[in-house]
């Protein structure tokens, strides 16, 4: 082991939001050492470019981390849903969708609300300039306009190019008289920041152009030209404690040379996402937990899906995954039997040829011998995927922990996921369901597929790609983590950065949400840096507010 | 595609097939025509090479005895299927899939993204009027821009609840606490 200088900040991970705080604290001067335990992520790296990407986005590109076999990876286990990530420069924007709508406002006081979630510390309105500043760094397209949510600043691009799905379904929600918008998207519709405009490819997964923003494009090279020291393949083991109560840094491992550092820092910042940050706090001696909150409160939202098929063409193949959005169900109406809303917030376009006829994500699938042909000619390119997804009540027993026995390569233990959906939760996606079927009737489907995500054994298999609140942010030490600042209320020089502080799910993909957190979150460290780099007064005394 | 029938480190790995590879070679190239026939407009799935990329990737991802273990799990049925008219083989075929359902799935899986990552299917493919690259992410595809006067929506529909609007809802009708829904999603 040996020693190393003493730097301002450190940042444990690489992905959304630790380029973030790397690129506001280094801009600011600061010195700032990040660790990410796996690499960079080439373009080659990315099997957009190749014949075979269908079969690499079921094996090595699979984003579900226990399917695939990844030396940067972890292990993962889980007895409900699909874990999907990537770990790496950039993180999981190497494999995301970028689909990018904002929380609304009523997302943040659900406390108020029905009192089955908390209040966040803060509101709809503190954190709407930061969704302005995330949505400018990081490139988006948008319509202005949309009356189902506050107002904002134009979108850096413009909306992208309207496809035959997205005029299909705004027919059919038209029809049903239901609001629909055209979607945001962390994708460029025009050239921008040195990135290319979206050239409609439909390989959505990840995009090595960099027409979505994957952050290690976007974000990673003006966080590195501001002189942060990104070191790849360095795992971290354990965050360490002193006796003052304040973190010291942490021990990590060089995956290259085999050697173990240790890092010390005047402030810690931990970015690993809703897994691997309460996995690295619990292995590093219950770190940040005198509330038992870590872990606990694992939201991925409620999720349901359909796939229909029209008479006329729609090539949903081609053009960005994702057409418009519905925001008709945002808001609770008790009358539907349960609280909280859902939004039609990923309306897809249909897979590869292959993919259409192998089975998407329902059970439709082109039959195989002498029908199959038949079947596809049929199908193919008459195709609309839909997914609802819907705002889940925390649980304290839907939790990462740590697994007894299994470890990752250097030794720590692998974080066991557990997650089952709620009474509430039920009612929501069986409603959900019910309003996919209006929708395909409404957009004059042949034939339409349902998906609630279940086995045969009725698990609720959800593909976990928003790994959230096992962190959260609270206004009360006791049921919360971090504050409103995400300062942890144990450890006055930790802050958590990534998604597991949001202490609710919203309606909608979480990335703008979690980048917009980071970027306030990252300001409020460079503007209290040196109160923040000495103190040692606990967070709870002065509840956030120093 | 996680489920293995096989390992890496399958003990027999080394045992040879009871089919020389010749035969395995033509039971291979049979079953894929079985699951993707040809017609005057798609070539069958040999005749694109499925049987080849296949072989390889039960390799790579299940092991190296999958073949194999493939094979014998259709002889067992009643392959091999040379010899064999189409409505015995289909039957072969049937009734491997009935006894190995989830390997059966996984295979026919594999096939028919193999068959469709061939040039000469992403022909047949635009020969159906539909645009088709296989590398699509170099070229992209034509679309119209988004043109404000045309596409921006007309309904004035869509609210939100502000902040300071938000108010307590009455949850007493709910009955969240004590009920238990068992039967849900698509088993409604
Ligand atoms: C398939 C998929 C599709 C998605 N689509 C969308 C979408 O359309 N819209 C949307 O809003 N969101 C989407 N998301 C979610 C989005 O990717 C995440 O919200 C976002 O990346 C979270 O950022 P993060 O910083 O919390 O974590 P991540 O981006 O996951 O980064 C965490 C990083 O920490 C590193 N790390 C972890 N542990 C350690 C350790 N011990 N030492 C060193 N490094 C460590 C990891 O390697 C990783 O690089 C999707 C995600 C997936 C997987
Ligand atoms: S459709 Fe656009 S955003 Fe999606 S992968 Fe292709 S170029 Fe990238």
């Amino acid at each position: 082991m040996t020693a190393q200088r003493t730097c301002d900040v450190l940042i444990i991970g690489a992905g959304a939001t630790g380029s973030l705080a790397a690129l506001v604290l280094s801009q600011a001067g600061l010195d700032v050492v990040c660790l990410e335990q796996g690499s960079w992520v080439e373009e080659k790296d990315h099997p957009h470019l190749r014949s075979d990407w269908t079969w690499q986005r079921k094996t090595n590109w699979n984003p579900d981390v226990t399917k695939r076999r990844h030396p940067d990876d972890y292990p993962v286990k889980s007895n409900s849903s699909q874990i999907l990530m990537w770990n790496g420069v950039g993180g999981s924007t190497n494999v995301y969708g970028a689909v990018w709508p904002r929380y609304r406002p009523s997302d943040f006081r659900k406390g108020t609300e029905h009192g089955l979630q908390p209040d966040w510390p803060l509101a709809y309105e503190d954190l709407a300039p930061f969704y302005e500043q995330a949505d400018r760094l990081v490139g988006v397209s948008g319509l202005n306009g949309d009356r189902a949510m506050p107002g904002r600043e134009p979108s850096p691009t413009g909306p992208l190019p309207p496809s035959k799905v997205s005029k299909r379904l705004a027919d059919a929600f038209d029809r049903l008289g239901w609001h629909w918008w055209p979607v945001e998207a962390g994708v460029i519709s025009s050239d921008y920041d040195g990135r290319p405009a979206c050239n409609g490819c439909g390989t959505c997964n990840g995009c090595p152009r960099g027409s979505m923003s994957k952050y290690s494009m976007s974000i990673w090279p003006k966080a590195l030209e501001a002189g942060t020291e990104l070191r790849i393949n360095a795992r971290v083991l354990k965050i360490e404690k002193g006796s003052d109560g304040r973190a010291t840094g942490a021990l990590y491992i060089d995956r290259n040379t085999g050697h173990s550092h240790f890092q010390k820092a005047r402030i810690v910042v931990v970015a690993a996402n809703g897994v691997g940050t309460p996995r690295l706090l619990l292995a590093s001696d219950n770190l940040a937990n005198q509330s038992d909150q870590v872990g606990r409160n694992l939201l991925h939202h409620t999720l349901v899906a359909g796939e229909m098929f029209v008479d006329q063409p729609v090539d949903g193949h081609t053009g960005y995954v994702a057409s418009l959005i519905s925001r008709e169900f945002a808001e609770t109406d008790t009358s539907r039997g349960f609280v909280n809303g859902f939004n039609f917030n990923c309306v897809t376009s249909s897979p590869s040829a292959g993919e259409t006829a192998a089975g998407w994500f329902t059970n439709s699938k082109a039959p195989w011998g002498a029908d199959h042909h038949a079947w596809f000619e049929r199908h193919f390119g008459h195709g609309i995927g839909i997914f609802a997804i819907g705002d889940d009540l925390p649980n304290p027993n839907n939790r990462v922990t740590l697994d007894p026995f299994l470890t990752d390569s250097d030794g720590v233990p692998a974080p066991v996921t557990h997650y089952e959906p709620g009474e509430n939760d039920k009612r929501m996606m069986t409603y959900m369901l019910d309003r996919i079927e209006d929708v395909a009737k409404a957009a004059g489907a042949f034939e339409y597929h349902l998906h609630d995500y279940r086995d045969a054994e009725g698990v609720y298999r959800t593909p976990a790609w928003h790994m959230i609140g096992t962190a959260r942010m609270g206004a009360d030490p006791e049921t919360s983590v971090v504050n409103k600042w995400h300062q942890s209320w144990d450890v006055p020089n930790l802050f958590i950065m990534d998604g597991s502080v949001l202490a609710t799910g919203g309606v909608v993909n979480p990335t703008p949400t979690i980048s917009a957190l980071a970027l306030r979150a990252a300001g409020y460290i460079r503007d209290n840096f040196a109160q923040l780099s000495t103190t040692t007064r606990a967070a709870e005394l002065n509840r956030g507010d120093l | 595609m996680t489920e293995r029938i096989s390992s890496h480190a399958e003990p027999d790995a080394n045992r040879p097939s009871v089919l020389s590879p010749v035969a395995l070679a033509t039971l291979f190239g049979d079953l894929v025509d079985v699951l993707i026939p040809g017609n005057e407009n798609w070539p069958s799935g040999s005749a694109v090479g499925v049987h080849g990329l296949l072989l390889a990737r039960l390799v790579d991802e299940w092991g190296e005895a999958e073949p194999r273990l493939v094979a014998e799990a259709l002889l067992a049925e009643g392959g091999p299927l040379a010899g064999h008219d189409p409505a015995r083989r289909r039957e072969i075929v049937e009734r491997f899939e009935a006894a190995r359902p989830n390997l059966f799935a996984r295979l026919n899986a594999a096939v028919v993204l193999a068959y469709y990552e061939s040039p000469l299917v992403a022909e047949a493919i635009r020969k159906l009027g539909r645009p088709y690259q296989l590398h699509s992410h170099l070229t992209g595809y034509p679309s119209r821009p988004f043109d404000p006067a045309r596409d921006t929506p007309t309904h004035k529909r869509g609210a939100f609840v502000a902040t300071d609007a938000v108010k307590r809802v009455d949850l007493s009708g709910l009955d969240l606490e004590t009920t238990r829904t068992e039967t849900w999603g698509t088993r409604r």
